[in-house]
């Protein structure tokens, strides 16, 4: 019982990490930074032997919710209120990355298509397990090891041809 | 099933009415990923979908409100800018 | 309990014993933000109703605005004085 529960999981989570790298890298992240606080992170990825799109990939996330963000809020109002929630979802994140200096296309779109892909699944995976594929998507980002993440996050950039 | 559809009939007249309120007023249509001014369709359809369905959630639908957030929402997509502006010190 | 709040738990006890023994001051803003998902998620998942989803979503929004000004200062005391970041 405990396997079905993990499997969910796992697949969740795969799901939310393909859903906001590819918005995130779409809408430019990479590219350059937005805010002069992800330059600082950036140029530090880089002095430790990082990639430094990856390392503007990762300041971006830090400075402003995007499509990471998006992803996770629209899971948790899918989980409290059902498919009216992630437009509601929608709506504050927009207002959210305007208040962080950011145009805020990546943060809403981002929590569109997650509603999508949530209503897309919601017979097979509960929306319960979207909030913590979350969580472990983002920990094998930020908090796992930053050098072998921002060189496959620059990789993937470079395969998408979006830098 | 059929008061489901009929949500769904208030969220796309409200859509609707805001895109041609906006057409009327004149919002630009060329979609810009780098400004911070609102265009046609960025802020307006996320907005309009957003109030319908914080007013299904508090009051409940009806079509005076389906209008009045297809009247408010392309207004606020014109001046978001003044509304919620983007400062030039903190860009890089 | 479940295995989704016990495995948002365990990754949230790790990620803060990492910001104590990393040594950047730019590093630990990374794993800072990975800990504000675990809370904001957490926050959910003990209180399920509308306004719970409310609370977390503003706990998230607050947290990334304070986090995106102590980046700025950051980069903004590099231009006038030599510190190590």
């Amino acid at each position: 019982m405990e396997v079905i529960e993990l499997i969910k999981l796992i697949s969740a989570s795969i799901i939310c990490w393909i859903n906001f790298v590819i918005v995130d890298i779409y809408f430019g992240l990479p590219k350059k930074p937005g805010v002069s606080g992800a330059e600082v992170i950036g140029s530090k990825i880089e002095k430790i032997g990082g990639n430094i799109n990856g390392g503007y990939f990762m300041g971006n996330i830090v400075c402003s919710p995007d499509a990471s963000a998006g992803t996770l809020m629209a899971s948790i109002f899918y989980y409290v209120m059902g498919v009216k929630g992630g437009l509601i979802a929608s709506m504050l994140i927009f207002i959210g990355n305007r208040l962080c200096n950011d145009p805020g296309y990546a943060g809403s779109i981002g929590a569109i298509t997650a509603t999508i892909l949530m209503y897309a699944f919601s017979g097979l995976i509960e929306p319960k397990y979207f909030i913590g594929g979350m969580v472990i998507a983002i920990f094998t980002i930020q908090g796992l090891y930053h050098v072998w993440a921002s060189k496959l996050l620059g990789n993937l950039a470079k395969k998408l041809r979006m830098i | 099933m059929v008061i489901f559809m009929m949500d769904i009939y208030y969220y796309v007249i409200s859509v609707m009415v805001s895109v041609v309120m906006g057409l009327i007023i004149k919002l630009p249509l060329k979609l810009d990923k780098e400004s911070f001014e609102g265009n046609l369709f960025f802020p307006t359809i996320f907005i309009a979908l957003g109030l319908t369905s914080i007013v299904e959630f508090l009051f409940g639908l009806n079509i005076i409100f389906s209008l009045f957030i297809g009247l408010i929402s392309p207004i606020f997509s014109k001046y978001v800018n003044i509304i919620f502006p983007g400062v030039e010190y903190g860009s890089y | 309990m479940d295995i989704v709040m016990l495995s948002v738990g365990i990754l949230s006890v790790i990620t803060g014993f990492r910001i104590i023994l990393s040594r950047s001051k730019t590093q630990k803003m990374l794993y800072v933000c990975c800990l504000n998902f675990c809370v904001a998620a957490l926050i959910v998942l003990y209180i399920k109703s509308p306004m719970g989803a409310i609370a977390s979503i503003a706990y998230f929004i607050g947290s990334t605005i304070s986090s995106n000004a102590i980046a700025h200062t950051i980069g903004e005391m590099k231009k006038i004085k030599d510190i190590k970041d």
